[in-house]
């Protein structure tokens, strides 16, 4: 009944004492960003939200009038784009984060290589949905770099990073372009097995915050603005599986 | 197996939008489906099959056409704006618009099929006792197809609780705002959080199996009209 009691009370509005920011959040930063929100919300008395999804999702969403504060991309074009429409101020962004691409297996002993890429036996690669995700972009970009010549490999698109590792994980392909994030950390992969494609391999996945119009009002906004470039979030970033960001 | 706070915001949010969604659809369905029962108007099938499109279109589509419509630079947003509304799209109003245009099929068509069974007749029989049009409407009518208007409710209740398209396109995933027990289920799945998804989908399975063995438990509730739609 006390569980209950306690579970009712979450579902209260927000109550005076803090504000909320709601924030839409690349797919592939959703279990970091949720360490971080953690960590603001201990920091003081304002909180944040997550809406993950991809990014180019987000940004259309964002572009219908969606009433998010602050946009973390897992790309940079996406906020040149906001920027270009006057949606974000041309000061209001920088990259919190860059990320690290994976070629990876569910099954820990496949090892996925350059090799296994060229090996023939191998019909199905899965990765996010180019049109939409950074991710996929730099996946097609590594493909093109480490399996020239393999056009007959069958493509199984995800619509995020998020659901391309559910459709690698479930058997849908034995291997699959993912963020080390997700299966892993700074101190490589942790869950199945995983090769790190090399960061020259790919456009760069400079990860990009932006401020957005409702965000430069909300107080919550502008202090976790502040917060993910400080010292205590870069830890927590780079301790997920990414390379640093700008310099705060 | 349990539902934690997340989980449980998103059911209450989604009972909350089922609720919202339903009871504009009962003020809307019963002069809609009356209309459609009794008109010898040639613009009957058109307004009919416009009515059940929601039950053969892609959520997505509906979700795709209100993002246009009711975003900043459609007709219907610039109207909400002029009001002083804001845009619809990404809060629970705009959800509660759109549920009513998806579910709407679920509550028109049992009404209408009760309601064509009632028939123009009983207005012309209230008519001689000297009954007003609009009175025999309320008095004559609707109580002789209560059991379809609660058969209605259910379904849109239930309808709505099970959306998912629709959201996605307009909803935004905004917790407590827009991420209902659906949209909330894919993102547990997209984190590989089984456990929880399991849970959560568990709920909605038993919820609407219980919504539909209400329905079908009570036959008669969807008014003489089923039956004659199975004799045929």
């Amino acid at each position: 009944m006390a569980r209950i009691a306690l579970w009712m009370l979450c579902l209260l509005p927000p109550l005076a004492w803090g504000e909320t920011a709601r924030v839409a959040v690349a797919a592939n930063f959703a279990a970091t960003f949720a360490t971080l929100a953690d960590r603001f919300a201990a920091t003081g008395h304002h909180r944040v939200v997550a809406s993950p999804g991809a990014t180019g999702k987000l940004v259309a969403q964002i572009l219908h009038g969606a009433p998010f504060d602050l946009l973390l991309a897992a790309d940079e074009a996406s906020v040149d784009l906001l920027v270009a429409r006057g949606r974000v101020r041309p000061q209001d962004r920088y990259v919190y984060a860059e990320g690290i691409l994976v070629l990876w297996s569910a099954d820990s002993r496949r090892s996925p290589s350059p090799e296994l890429l060229q090996d023939p036996a191998l019909q199905r690669v899965a990765l996010p949905n180019p049109r939409h995700s950074p991710y996929g972009r730099a996946a097609l970009a590594a493909l093109g770099r480490l399996a020239p010549g393999r056009g007959d490999l069958e493509h199984l698109y995800g619509e995020s990073v998020a659901q391309t590792l559910v459709f690698v994980e479930r058997g849908g392909a034995p291997v699959g372009f993912v963020a080390l994030a997700q299966v892993g950390d700074a101190g490589g992969v942790a869950r199945g097995s995983g090769y790190l494609v090399p960061a020259a391999f790919h456009p760069p996945l400079r990860q990009t915050a932006a401020l957005l119009e409702r965000g430069r009002r909300n107080p919550a906004a502008l202090a976790f603005w502040e917060f993910l470039r400080g010292a205590e979030a870069r830890r927590v970033i780079e301790a997920a599986g990414y390379r640093r960001g700008e310099a705060g | 197996m349990s539902l934690g706070p997340a989980e449980w915001q998103a059911l209450l949010l989604t009972a909350r939008l089922a609720a919202a969604t339903t009871a504009v659809l009962l003020l809307l369905a019963p002069p809609l489906a009356w209309w459609l029962a009794v008109t010898p108007s040639r613009w009957r099938g058109p307004v009919a099959a416009l009515v059940a499109l929601p039950l053969v279109l892609p959520p997505t589509v509906l979700g795709f056409y209100l993002l246009l419509a009711l975003g900043p630079s459609g007709p219907l947003g610039a109207l909400t704006q002029a009001l002083g509304l804001g845009t619809l799209p990404f809060t629970f109003t705009g959800l509660v618009v759109a549920s009513v245009l998806y579910s709407l099929p679920f509550a028109v068509q049992p009404l209408e099929a009760a309601m064509a069974q009632v028939g123009r007749r009983s207005l012309e029989v209230a008519a001689t006792l000297r009954t007003g049009p609009l009175a025999a409407f309320f008095w004559v009518v609707l109580p002789q197809v209560r059991r379809a208007l609660v058969a209605a409710g259910v379904l849109s209740f239930a309808h709505t609780a099970g959306e998912f398209g629709v959201v996605l396109m307009i909803g935004g995933n905004i917790p407590g705002e827009t991420r209902v027990a659906s949209v909330l289920l894919y993102d547990l799945v997209e984190a590989l959080e089984y456990e929880r998804a399991h849970a959560l989908a568990l709920a909605l399975v038993l919820f609407s199996f219980a919504c539909l063995t209400y329905v079908y438990s009570r036959r008669e509730a969807w008014g003489i009209g089923v039956a004659a739609l199975e004799r045929r």
